[in-house]
């Protein structure tokens, strides 16, 4: 009896395993039946390429990562720095509704001791197609201004490190909570608009000649200060080879204190590519009001910078590819309040198409007393 | 940290109320009907195995995903609907080939959160007139859009693969 009883609970378990399994067979379907050939029906044709209705649950996640490796030499210390690592993580719930996240595992090793291991949530919000062109996101999203803050994987741009415009006066990378409205049009026209969490740039972060804006940025994914800034940033790519886009942004007060540090920032950029000459440049100000501290009676000044950037890119036939690079970089901010120029160039070397190595050198022109410096830099990377 | 709940019900909202136009840009069966006069021709089907297998991985730089490709043929026009991943999700491109050059690209459905791009016509009409010479690379230089590489190089390769599949058909 208890030998039946056995049965009789291994044959229910078998069953329902196998009705589980066919929930979840029939997502191919379609697809296997389009490709029979012969005659079929446009709806037959159309429900073969709409996906994610009939998907098997493990089809509707994607994943993604990349990574880059630096070394640095010359008139700084010598460092080696497994710069960062991330893994991006996407969940489709159906054609008009997704998850999108990325986890970044900063420093895994460095040579330098006062370098620390850092976890960070580089992105986690929810997209809603609300038409065609038309999209919602909320959650922690990468705010839109600039070049590299929002697309940044080591093989799409030049140099081993960051632009120092987009590190510097853009806090590159710079992810906000909040709601963000984007849209697109045939034209080429894109328009976004986000109302986010603000900057919160401590009294500690301030020095003679205003704030670090880059240390204002909330590591600890707090929601205190939400929606006290808005960005709204307007892109065109409608000609052949050709990107603009111009952004500003308010913060309601970016030191959260009891100084009034309201603040604007705008920036603009170009991005032209013809064959494999290519030339993009960036400007971005910062505009921010109030002292350095209450009662200080020092106004804090602007903080600005650009640069200009042409480069000539060989494809080879076999997929690898050489680049090379000349940058022209101009700041002033709290760390160089009489200026800093940089000249740049470089290096980058594509194995493949998710693959790169780079080196670059790097002259620094310094006031304030500070001296000249050449720093050599060398870097590995990959996307996929 | 006070604004959290309010965050958690309006996505909550957002889960409820999805039910916005899906970015399906062309219907498959309208881009093979426009293609063919409004009929649609029987489903043809080509076999990937051997050196047609072999040549098709080294146009993707990965395997074709499918063993059997469906496409629709008529006199020297032929219609291919193919698909490749941009950074995460599958691009649906509807390619028409005619005497070994591209007819027309549409972006049919596409999935990705960036590099909309693609699917516009003014980037999807570069294509016009392209053939393959050796190497399988195209005959014409196909212009980068900036945050859109991927998705460029993903299309790029679907009409690559297109006039390879239609060279032996």
């Amino acid at each position: 009896m208890q030998m039946k009883k056995t049965h009789r609970n291994t044959t229910a378990a078998c069953t329902a395993i196998c009705l589980a399994a066919a929930q979840l067979a029939p997502a191919h379907t379609f697809r296997e039946r389009l490709a029979e050939g012969g005659t079929l029906s446009a709806d037959d044709i159309d429900a073969a390429f709409s996906q994610p209705q009939d998907m098997v649950w493990y089809d509707r996640f994607s994943f993604g990562s990349y990574g880059e490796a630096h070394f640095n030499t010359g008139d700084v210390p010598d460092k080696f720095d497994i710069h960062r690592l991330v893994l991006f993580t996407a969940y489709e719930f159906n054609n008009r509704f997704r998850f999108i996240s990325e986890v970044e595992l900063e420093h895994l090793y460095s040579n330098d001791p006062g370098t620390d291991l850092v976890w960070e949530l580089e992105q986690a919000y929810f997209e809603l197609d609300l038409g065609n062109n038309y999209h919602l996101q909320t959650g922690g999203f990468l705010v839109p201004v600039g070049i590299t803050n929002e697309i940044h994987e080591p093989t799409t741009f030049y140099g081993v490190e960051r632009n120092r415009i987009e590190t510097e006066i853009i806090p590159t990378t710079w992810t906000e909570f909040g709601f963000l409205l984007r849209k697109n049009y045939d034209s080429g026209l894109q328009w976004d608009f986000a109302v986010h969490r603000g900057l919160r740039v401590s009294p500690a972060d301030f020095n003679a000649n205003g704030p670090d804006i880059r240390e204002g940025r909330q590591k600890k994914n707090t929601f205190d200060d939400m929606f006290s800034a808005a960005t709204a940033r307007v892109k065109y790519t409608g000609i052949k080879g050709l990107e603009l886009a111009a952004a500003m942004q308010y913060q309601h007060d970016i030191s959260q204190g009891p100084e009034d540090n309201s603040a604007f920032l705008t920036t603009a950029h170009f991005i032209y590519t013809n064959g494999g000459f290519g030339l993009r440049g960036l400007a971005a100000n910062w505009n921010i009001n109030g002292e350095t501290a209450p009662g200080s009676g020092i106004d804090i000044d602007n903080q600005y910078g650009a640069f200009i950037e042409p480069s000539y890119k060989w494809q080879f036939e076999n997929g690898m590819a050489v680049g090379t690079f000349a940058r022209l970089l101009y700041w002033e901010n709290e760390d160089a309040p009489d200026g800093q120029t940089d000249y740049q160039a470089g290096i980058n070397f594509w194995p493949t198409e998710n693959t790169v190595v780079k080196a670059d050198w790097i002259y620094e022109d310094r006031t304030g007393g500070q001296t000249n410096r050449n720093i050599y830099n060398f870097g590995v990377g990959y996307a996929f | 940290m006070k604004h959290l709940p309010h965050i958690l019900v309006i996505a909550l909202a957002l889960v409820a109320c999805a039910h916005g136009a899906e970015r399906v840009y062309m219907k498959p069966s309208d881009f093979i009907k426009s293609s063919f006069g409004g009929k649609i021709p029987d489903t043809s089907v080509l076999n990937l195995s051997g050196s047609v297998k072999s040549r098709a991985k080294k146009i993707m730089a990965h395997s074709y995903g499918e063993s059997r490709v469906r496409y629709w043929k008529r006199g020297n026009r032929s219609v291919w609907i193919l698909e490749e991943i941009g950074k995460t999700q599958p691009i649906t491109t509807g390619l028409l080939v005619e005497n070994g050059r591209i007819k027309s690209v549409e972006i049919l459905i596409y999935r990705e959160s960036h590099g909309w791009e693609v699917s516009k016509p003014f980037f999807t009409k570069q294509f016009s007139n392209a053939s393959l010479k050796s190497g399988d690379q195209l005959s014409t230089g196909i212009s980068n859009v900036a945050g859109a590489t991927l998705s460029v190089r993903a299309v790029t390769k679907l009409a690559r693969l297109a006039l390879y599949f239609d060279s032996i058909t």
